[in-house]
């Protein structure tokens, strides 16, 4: 499998005809106070099939790590791949949705997605420590 | 003359199975990442581009898609630096 999109959004939906909706891709999340809780993200891989992929079942993980390389989650789910028409080689969308993650500290956080355990891409989601507003001087 | 880094590159460039973990260590460092053992991963990074990260297995033999986006990677350093060269 090829990687053609990784990314994480507040949603993600497949319309009936197979179309991918993704509305508001981020890469920073802001907290005032850590551990932060993040309620809801939408994570979205798109994998493009190779020919002699068609018709298998895959196995896949995403892992989030930190910046230290500690592993805060991850995930495993399975797919099949369709099988292509029209000579076209097809695509698998995965979507997951990410409730009530909890980030320890500020810092770069790692989505990292596999496919049979081999590495198939990666993503950096910035978690910042909003700055308290000073007192105004008397 | 290419460095020994640059020729690793090359050659991942042009196959990118049958490479060792230590293989792709020589390849970030001789680019100047640093390679840090983590919690339960081990970590890549770059000093002078803190957005240049990856993440690396502990096991011995590596999968095509740890060598494929180490080429990206390193790719995306090259075209930094000239960048701020330029």
């Amino acid at each position: 499998m090829r990687p053609l999109l990784f990314l994480v959004a507040d949603y993600a939906n497949i319309t009936r005809e197979g179309k991918l909706n993704v509305m508001g891709i981020f890469n920073d999340i802001y907290a005032n106070n850590f551990p932060a809780r993040h309620s809801s993200m939408h994570l979205v891989a798109k994998l493009g099939a190779e020919l002699g992929e068609y018709g298998q079942n895959r196995n896949f993980t995403v892992k989030l790590l930190d910046d230290d390389g500690s592993q805060i989650m991850d995930i495993s789910g399975q797919f099949q791949v369709p099988m292509g028409e029209r000579g076209r080689k097809p695509e698998v969308n995965i979507i997951l949705e990410l409730k009530d993650v909890v980030f320890p500290k500020p810092g770069a956080y790692q989505f990292v997605i596999l496919v049979d355990k081999d590495h198939k891409g990666e993503l950096s989601l910035y978690v910042n420590q909003l700055e308290v507003p000073r007192p105004a001087a008397e | 003359m290419p460095s020994k880094a640059e020729k690793l590159l090359e050659q991942m460039r042009n196959s990118k199975s049958n490479w060792k973990r230590a293989d792709l260590d020589k390849l970030y460092q001789g680019f100047g990442f640093v390679v840090s053992h983590g919690g339960s991963h081990d970590i890549v990074k770059h000093p002078g581009f803190p957005q240049l990260r990856a993440t690396l297995p502990r096991h011995r033999e590596l999968a095509k898609g740890y060598v494929e986006f180490a080429v990206k990677l390193i790719d995306r350093l090259l075209e930094l630096q000239k960048e701020s060269e330029g």
